[in-house]
């Protein structure tokens, strides 16, 4: 029978599986993860440092997703791959939804229904996680779109260089998703510089000692803090809006880029 | 067929690698061979749609190339130096790769891999590259594309190696079939070409039947040099020549180093008017 040139869902699977050889390790590092993460983090809620891993772990899980793109510069040519008999569409739409969906979710999946099956043990665990829930909670409330968007710019900077690059795939790709973490990191100095310098406008900052008698009294401190001054604080403040229109331009020109640069490779 | 029309190409706008390429490619085996740098792999990967032409086409059965459409892109397929297979054997490969192309033969591949030697469970990583070729190559046979563009396929294979992957195109390459193999050492498949092409300097030299260019120049070895000659070269205290064979009475059959030395010296415009005579 003679192949289609439209879009065909059982080629779309067909992509699907050619690329499997080379990311079934990715996924069972990534899932094995997420369920070690998941249950070692149940004793960990034990410690009064608990507070420094749960940044720690966004942190890392942010790192692997949006360096998940590296996994198909592992393995295969970009011969085998430019040739394969799969449209432009196909082959950007398996890419794009592995990396943004697929691979988040085996990641994340496990490590939540583990934290959600054990709730009640991770509260008794350490008499702080309340109150640390609920910063964590008022803080990702205001900051979640920001978090959001670094994420799917950094994956997809490194799944544009992975696409784009025909030499060294994984360390240019590498040193793009860097340069986007350490540009985030200098806007987040900036965005703090900014917090900063309002807080001490409201005169919440700079005009008395503040000190504290328990981690309790400084987490609910910083809740407060938080809440009553969103409009400096994440993504609903001034800084936060613009540094989000920037993100999400960004983003859809890289994502549009990511499928010319497939559909036009040049070996 | 393949059809090149004025193609050209160049990795940057001051040099042109191949320019205005006007050729058409049927069926059959074909031997593509140039100095090094002369644009032999470029070619084949505007070819195989790897490569989009800067000027000019190239089509395949009518539909250019450069479209990439999955109902032409399985039917032609390219095998080089440094590919690598994502899979982590052949049976993973047939499982993932295979199902794109509707002619691929299971059997052909199982005679193929016999014939080297090697079973489709070992491990390709853990193969020496010469064996891994042997392994990639008996894929690609049994791929059965319409086109298939192997550069320098025998490289790195044994002497049996080579003998053996002959016999291997001769049983697995249909009449319909179009193959074109660029190498260094023509004399591996030498028996097996029905045609040549040769580029020069990004420039197409010659592509013609081999039958047909017997039949208009003789490949002799003799004692001495005369008038008539329109190349020659010594060789062991005899000289190897090319004649023009005007009464086409001369049975010879292509010596084809003499004649890519000769299509890159002097007696180029030579033997080239005496074939289009």
């Amino acid at each position: 029978m003679e192949p289609t040139n439209k879009f065909s869902i059982r080629r779309f699977v067909m992509t699907a599986r050619f690329y499997l050889p080379v990311l079934y390790r990715q996924i069972i590092i990534y899932a094995v993860f997420s369920l070690l993460t998941g249950l070692l983090f149940i004793p960990a809620c034990k410690e009064r440092s608990i507070i420094f891993l749960i940044p720690f772990l966004a942190l890392v899980f942010s790192t692997m997703i949006c360096l998940g793109p590296l996994a198909f510069s592992s393995r295969g040519s970009l011969v085998t791959e430019t040739s394969l008999p799969a449209t432009a569409t196909e082959k950007s739409a398996f890419l794009l939804l592995y990396c943004f969906i697929v691979l988040p979710l085996i990641l994340l999946l496990p490590y939540s229904i583990i934290i959600s099956a054990n709730t009640g043990n991770i509260l008794a665990a350490n008499p702080n996680i309340p109150v640390i829930l609920k910063l964590v909670h008022t803080w990702g409330r205001i900051s979640m779109p920001s978090h959001i968007l670094y994420i799917i710019l950094a994956t997809a900077v490194c799944l544009f260089g992975i696409s784009a690059f025909n030499r060294r795939r994984t360390i240019l790709s590498l040193l793009m998703a860097s340069g986007v973490f350490i540009i985030i990191g200098i806007s987040n100095l900036f965005h703090f510089m900014a917090i900063l310098a309002g807080l001490h406008e409201k005169g919440i900052i700079g005009n008395v000692a503040y000190s504290i008698d328990s981690d309790i009294q400084l987490l609910e401190d910083m809740t407060r803090l938080i809440s009553t001054n969103r409009d400096l604080f994440g993504s609903t403040s001034s800084y936060g809006i613009g540094e989000l229109a920037v993100i999400a331009i960004t983003i859809s020109i890289l994502l549009p880029a990511i499928f010319h640069k497939i559909k036009n490779r040049q070996i | 067929m393949i059809k090149l029309q004025n193609l050209s190409y160049g990795y940057n706008r001051k040099v042109k690698t191949l320019q205005d390429i006007t050729a058409e490619i049927g069926s059959g085996i074909h031997l593509l061979v140039g100095e090094n740098g002369a644009g032999k792999t470029t070619l084949l990967h505007l070819m195989g749609g790897l490569r989009y032409p800067r000027s000019g086409s190239c089509e395949l059965d009518g539909t250019p190339m450069r479209q990439r459409h999955p109902s032409e892109m399985c039917r032609v397929q390219f095998f080089g130096d440094g590919m690598e297979f994502p899979a982590s054997t052949i049976k993973e490969m047939v499982k993932v790769h295979s199902p794109f192309f509707p002619r691929f033969d299971r059997e052909m591949l199982k005679r193929n891999l016999h014939a080297f030697g090697i079973n489709e469970n070992d491990k390709l990583s853990r193969m020496s590259l010469g064996t891994r070729r042997k392994a990639h190559l008996s894929y690609m046979l049994a791929l059965r594309c319409d086109a298939l563009l192997l550069d320098e396929p025998t490289n790195g294979l044994d002497i049996n190696s080579k003998q053996t992957f002959s016999r291997m195109l001769v049983e697995c390459v249909s009449p319909e079939q179009t193959v074109i193999v660029s190498t260094h050492t023509p004399a591996d498949l030498e028996s097996l070409y029905d045609s040549i092409i040769v580029l020069s300097h990004g420039k197409l030299l010659l592509n013609m039947n081999i039958d047909e260019i017997t039949s208009h120049i003789a490949f002799v070895t003799q004692n001495t040099t005369d008038a008539d000659i329109l190349y020659s070269e010594p060789s062991f205290g005899l000289q190897r020549c090319i004649i023009a064979n005007t009464d086409k009475s001369i049975e010879s059959q292509l010596d084809f180093e003499l004649l890519y030395n000769a299509l890159h010296g002097n007696s180029i415009q030579a033997i080239l008017n005496c074939l289009k005579s």
